[in-house]
């Protein structure tokens, strides 16, 4: 009994520490994206401490609302990243479970995510502003659409674990096939990464016409601590996506918590290196062509999933 | 489970509740117009509370209870009684009874002439089907659901509007196939009882063939009201004419009603055959994504809605169908999950729709009768308390956690998953498991964008018309419903894994084997989920409300500016001109799946500047009217040759007569 309270109370402080590191860490992660992706350009890129100094600048200033708005305007951003941090509450990190650890926890991620999102779309529409509309729309559109992937990839990995909570959903591959199954799943997530942090070849966080954008069309009107809130937002869902990465793909079994933190964070710069190298060497993609890159990401989930249940069968 | 005894007097108080009813129907029809509303009010909301009362109590209680009931007619006696499943369907019928009545019974009077007739019709309507959900034989059964089906024809034909005839016409037509079907079912139900409808002898000794021709019937029977694809047709017509309160009673009662009677026979009929679970499945999986691509495309605020309700009511035919299949193959743990979060969904998206469409009847009694979306905008601004209701129910439909629906979509989800990681020795719940995971999935997706539609276009932004820019809040009481209702939403939401225990005790009704251990452990372990899921919400709110602290006394409380939208560097001023459409919203959706083939345009030659649609259901179109129309030319056919003379008919009727009394001598 007094073990167990012990292991509780372990449990409790590693899932606060957990989020304690990603609320630190996020912007550092998205710095190293900035810096890869420059380098490859032949540029110097920004500071790895740029993105702190931004969002500490947006969190003084004041705030411009439309006339047009109702109070919803204002509480989305909130309700966004909220969502986003309680969402981190879910998602293990090196190996460590979160706070809320359940079965079908999974889904509740998905959800999370998708109701943060929800609100943003609205918050947008509420402000009336020209791009924010077509912003919006895309979001939703793109949102949608990735649903049912985000759902296959998951269900892959669970099918291939047995289990429903996503601290178990891990496999060490025993022979191609899952390892192929493995690098599928892995794949089909790092694509929903790129959408979920608003990165290439979904959206461009540095464009300079929102028009072509996602996230900077719907945040036309935002500034001041909205934007702050929004922007860390999209940081920490690059860091919860790719630590969901890292959970699937690593199994962790070093004895020492620290070592285990060290190779988590490791392996999240490799997977945001690898978002600054597309960065660098791809343009973004037409719209037209973003249901086909989801497609695409939906099938390599499927063909996983195959894959996983046909390895059951034999 | 504690048993029924100490408490035999349950169902006369439960009939005394529609008795109250009934006294309201005389009231609406003697009183002066003035106390009308009262009248109407009081007497709702009173026999709704009595019957809510009852139905809680003898969901909790559990145990079964019948008696005769007094006015039987005399040559068959009428059962009424109650168990736990009736009396679940009691309490949902007296809660959103009651919430829905307090605001119809006054706008009822502001809206339409026939006040007398519609409150009337509205009150018989509340005891028609509560008397559905007490019967315990075929006949009452039948004559209440078909005067619940006259009434409800009533409510939706009130107001005299174009396009109400053809909504109302296709509600009556369903409600005589449907009816027919019932009357047809329990005849072959009542063979061999010997003139005894009662539900505890029908069925008993029917061959395999006479079962299965039940089942059928019973599924089209109950399965048109419900609206389950493809006797769906008359759901969005019907609705898109009807006031937005008597949507909200139709939307959020009269499919549950459906389901309840799909739940009843299958009762009846007991151990299911696999093939009725592929069935109640495939239809109710079709339906939800019928429901949701539909709403997708709908303008019309009620429409949507009717299409969302489709949608929801699939889920519940998706979480049936995994429940019989469990049943059948003897996987008690799959029947377990499927009834019990069937009966979740259901009770949820009667509070979700009955706040959204409530808090729509406000919005549409400020925007002059129109709830379209492109022409209204804005109005969260205007109406913030029945804006807010609006907006919660919206959340709760697009399964956002912590609200509701949410969570018993989650128990269905789960459902799949069990079903999904069976051994390989029973593939077919294998599969519907997996099925059951893209369908939700894929509506997951769908239901989120056509809400950012709904709430987006209709309810933030500027308004898109003049007469949405003057709307305000009546501040009348019976808009507070809505909110109650909106509320609901979201605490059922933290509490769903206590509501899941009741909604499986409310299966013990039904003739279910009971569940062996496994079965009981996955049943606590999806309630953990949910309580979970329940903390989780609540850790969301106290962190919104801890943020939002943050934010606004922290960091930015006074350096707040306001001023017009930015628009692209503009120099004219144009609020309301750069806002997406219902339709620029969806389009690349719409786009990416080539659904335009559902659409008809409109509206380039009438001089307005943007592009208007009208959603066209394929299957009334090239199915249901060829038929219509095929009938119809038989008919006159038949009336071209003259009408049969009275002698002739009398003729007929002795000669049937006839042939009947030597059949029964024979």
């Amino acid at each position: 009994m007094m073990e167990t309270t012990a292991n509780g109370m372990t449990n409790f402080i590693g899932a606060l520490s957990n989020v304690a590191l990603a609320l630190l860490l996020s912007p550092f992660l998205c710095a190293i994206i900035d810096k890869v992706s420059a380098l490859l350009v032949g540029r110097r890129g920004a500071p790895f401490l740029q993105h702190y100094r931004d969002l500490g600048h947006l969190l003084r200033k004041g705030t411009v609302y439309s006339v047009h708005s109702s109070w919803f305007v204002r509480v989305g951003p909130v309700i966004n990243l909220s969502c986003v941090i309680v969402a981190l509450f879910i998602v293990p990190y090196a190996g460590m479970p979160g706070l809320f650890s359940f079965s079908g926890d999974f889904v509740v991620l998905i959800a999370l995510l998708a109701a943060g999102r929800f609100m943003m779309i609205l918050s947008a529409l509420d402000s009336a502003a020209m791009a924010a509309g077509v912003g919006a729309g895309r979001a939703a559109c793109y949102g949608a659409m990735s649903e049912p992937v985000f759902f296959l990839a998951m269900s892959a990995a669970a099918c291939a674990s047995g289990r429903l909570t996503i601290k178990d959903m891990y496999w060490v591959p025993q022979n191609g096939i899952a390892l192929a199954a493995l690098v599928l799943v892995a794949l089909s997530l790092f694509v929903l990464l790129q959408l979920e942090g608003y990165r290439y070849p979904f959206d461009d966080v540095r464009a300079s016409s929102e028009l072509t954008t996602i996230n900077r069309a719907m945040t036309t009107d935002f500034g001041g601590t909205d934007l702050a809130f929004i922007d860390f937002a999209s940081m920490l869902k690059i860091w919860l996506m790719s630590a969901l990465i890292v959970n699937v793909v690593i199994p962790f079994n070093m004895e020492s918590t620290g070592y285990r933190i060290l190779y988590a964070f490791l392996a999240q710069v490799v997977i945001v290196m690898f978002i600054g190298v597309i960065e660098a060497i791809t343009p973004r993609l037409r719209f037209m062509r973003l249901p086909q890159l989801l497609a695409a990401a939906g099938i390599m989930a499927a063909i996983a999933l195959f894959l996983i249940l046909r390895a059951n069968v034999s | 489970m504690m048993s029924l005894a100490g408490l035999e007097w349950l169902p006369l108080v439960w009939f005394a509740g529609l008795l109250v009813f009934l006294f309201g129907v005389l009231l609406s029809a003697l009183l002066p117009r003035r106390a009308l509303p009262a009248a109407g009010i009081t007497t709702a909301v009173l026999g709704s509370l009595i019957c809510a009362v009852v139905g809680a109590l003898s969901v909790y209680f559990g145990g079964e209870f019948n008696m005769i009931l007094p006015m039987s007619s005399p040559l068959v006696k009428h059962y009424v009684g109650l168990d736990a499943l009736s009396g679940f369907f009691i309490l949902l019928l007296g809660i959103i009874g009651g919430l829905v009545s307090v605001h119809a019974c006054r706008y009822m009077v502001l809206e339409t002439s026939a006040r007398r007739s519609l409150q009337s019709a509205w009150l018989l309507t509340l005891f028609c089907m509560q008397l559905v959900v007490g019967a315990r034989d075929g006949i009452l059964l039948i004559v209440a659901w078909g005067l619940m089906s006259v009434c409800v024809f009533f409510l939706v034909a009130a107001r005299r509007d174009e396009g109400v005839r053809d909504g109302a016409w296709l509600l009556s037509v369903e409600a005589h196939i449907g009816l027919v079907c019932l009357i047809c079912m329990f005849a072959l139900l009542g063979l061999g009882c010997n003139g005894n409808m009662s539900f505890d002898v029908l069925g008993h000794g029917l061959n395999v063939r006479i079962r299965d021709v039940v089942f059928l019937l019973a599924l089209i029977g109950f399965g048109s009201k419900a609206g389950v694809v493809p006797l769906h047709s008359w759901h969005v017509p019907a609705h898109g004419c009807a006031p937005a309160y008597v949507c909200a009673l139709l939307n959020s009662l009269l499919g549950a009603l459906g389901i309840y009677g799909l739940m009843r026979v299958l009762s009846i009929l007991d151990v299911p055959r696999t093939w009725w679970g592929w069935t109640i499945f495939l239809m109710g999986g079709v339906t939800v994504l019928w429901g949701m691509v539909f709403a997708l495309v709908q303008s019309d605020m009620k429409k949507l809605m009717a299409c969302v309700t489709l949608s929801n009511i699939g889920m519940v035919m998706v979480g049936i169908g995994l429940g019989v299949l469990g049943w059948a193959q003897h996987v008690y743990m799959l029947m377990v999950i499927g009834f019990a979060g069937a009966l979740l969904h259901l009770f949820n998206h009667a509070f979700a729709a009955s706040a959204l469409l409530l808090g729509l009847s406000t919005l549409s009694r400020a925007l002059g009768g129109s709830v379209d979306l492109d022409s209204m905008g804005g109005q969260l601004k205007r109406l913030p308390m029945t804006g807010t209701a609006v907006l919660t129910g919206a959340l709760a439909f697009a399964g956002l956690p912590p609200f509701n629906l949410f969570a018993s979509t989650l128990t269905l989800l789960i459902g799949g998953f069990i079903a999904l990681f069976l051994p390989d020795a029973f593939w077919m719940p294998r599969v519907a498991g997996f099925l059951t995971i893209g369908i939700i999935s894929v509506a997951f997706g769908l239901a989120a964008v056509c809400f950012v539609k709904a709430i987006g276009v209709g309810l933030l932004g500027c308004p898109r018309t003049e007469r949405a820019k003057n709307t305000s809040e009546s501040g009348s009481f019976v808009d507070i419903p809505a909110m109650i209702a909106a509320a609901c939403c979201l605490v059922f939401g933290l509490i769903a894994g206590v509501l899941l225990a009741y909604t499986w005790q409310a299966c013990g009704g039904m003739t279910l084997p009971p569940p062996d251990n496994d079965a009981a452990d996955v049943l606590l372990m999806v309630q953990l989920t949910l309580i979970r899921v329940g903390s989780i919400g609540g850790l969301v709110i106290c962190l919104c409300a801890l943020l939002g602290w943050m934010r606004y006394y922290r960091f930015v409380w006074r350096d707040v500016h306001i001023d017009e939208s930015w628009n692209g560097g503009s120099q004219w001023k144009m609020p309301g001109r750069f806002q997406p459409t219902s339709y620029s919203l969806v389009e690349p959706i719409i786009s990416a799946f080539r659904l335009n083939f559902l659409f008809r345009r409109f509206g380039e030659a009438d001089g307005r500047d943007s592009l208007r649609l009208t959603a066209v259901d394929p299957l009334l179109r090239y199915l249901y009217v060829p038929v219509f129309r095929f009938v119809r030319s038989i008919s006159e056919r038949q009336h071209s040759k003259g009408a049969p003379s009275v002698q002739r008919m009398i003729l007929w009727i002795v000669v049937t007569l006839f042939i009947l009394i030597v059949w029964k001598l024979r």
